[in-house]
């Protein structure tokens, strides 16, 4: 069983904790300008990543808050908590989201604000 | 706002009787289990900084919005406990949720949410040399008094049942848990105190 440390109440056992499954899939705020497809890879596709994870948790039996994790899925090791809407910061999750195939993705350029959106086609 | 009057209700455990195992050798004495009968418990999320709000809780509870997690604040019978960065929970005596709950829920206070929820929780307190032990039986938090000391307030499982857990004083503890799951909790505390001996006082 995992230790986690929630980032409000300390550390509590896994047992109070559920998982929310991939962390930063981002709704597309303009959903009908992309296609189904690109539609259907923010909906349904998920990693089922080997390593390096970025996944939700949230403390259900205890502050009931959700907070980021970059664990590995091999080891168990938990590398990061890091607070909702905020990007990892430990080399090993920026790493693991950089190469997310989702970055590339119609959807997740349309989950971002237009300005934001014009930053990064610079 | 509408008042609803107050009905005379029944404690989560109304249908408990009062019940007992002699303590046997070796105990450092009995736990003494009490339903703490009818409280009333409102639920309050804001911020922390809210003006409004802390200047109203230090006027219906006397004390501070406790701001430090996993801690409750007490004075007298009332107390306000910590339930995450924005949620708290007031405790009252029976009948006082009315007035406490008008102080809070006023346009003044801005973005804020105060839910009456006196008759979704029950609690007994749990209190005896070995009120330590027993909870520590079916709960991973560290009840090791250097850990949990007065003024602590958890939430976690006792094995199937989310509660919360207050340390009320050295060896005394409240169990804070849905009116529903009481009489679980209940036997799970009085069957994991039969080692040490124990009493059930039904309110």
């Amino acid at each position: 069983m995992l230790n986690i440390s929630c980032p409000f109440c300390g550390e509590r056992e896994e047992l109070e904790f559920t998982c929310g499954g991939e962390a930063h899939i981002a709704r597309p705020l303009a959903e009908n300008q992309i296609t189904d497809a690109e539609f259907a890879d923010y909906l349904f596709l998920r990693d089922n990543t080997k390593g390096v994870f970025l996944e939700r948790w949230r403390h259900a039996a205890g502050c009931r808050r959700w907070f980021n994790m970059v664990r590995d899925t091999v080891s168990h090791e938990i590398i990061e908590i890091y607070p909702m809407g905020e990007l990892p910061k430990s080399k090993q999750g920026k790493a693991a989201y950089e190469a997310c195939w989702r970055r590339n993705t119609a959807a997740e350029a349309a989950a971002m604000p237009k300005k934001s959106r014009a930053k990064k086609g610079k | 706002m509408v008042k609803l009057k107050n009905i005379p209700g029944l404690s989560a455990l109304s249908a408990a009787k009062a019940s007992a195992s002699p303590q046997p050798d070796g105990s450092k004495g009995m736990v003494v289990i009490r339903d703490t009968g009818l409280l009333d418990k409102i639920n309050l999320r804001c911020q922390a900084d809210n003006p409004v709000i802390t200047k109203a809780v230090k006027r219906m509870v006397g004390t501070d919005l406790p701001t430090a997690a996993n801690t409750f604040n007490q004075a007298g019978h009332r107390s306000i406990i910590w339930l995450g960065p924005d949620e708290w929970m007031i405790m009252a005596e029976n009948g006082a949720s009315d007035d406490i709950t008008a102080e809070l829920d006023t346009p003044e206070a801005g973005h804020v949410a105060v839910v009456n929820i006196s008759d979704a929780l029950g609690a007994v307190t749990i209190e005896g040399p070995h009120a330590r032990d027993v909870l520590a039986k079916n709960c991973a938090i560290d009840f090791h008094p250097r850990a949990f000391t007065k003024g602590m307030a958890v939430q976690s499982l006792l094995s199937h049942a989310g509660v919360t857990i207050l340390c009320l004083e050295d060896d005394k503890m409240m169990v804070i848990g849905r009116t529903s799951f009481m009489p679980y909790i209940l036997d799970l505390l009085s069957d994991s105190s039969i080692e040490y001996g124990y009493d059930y006082q039904a309110a």
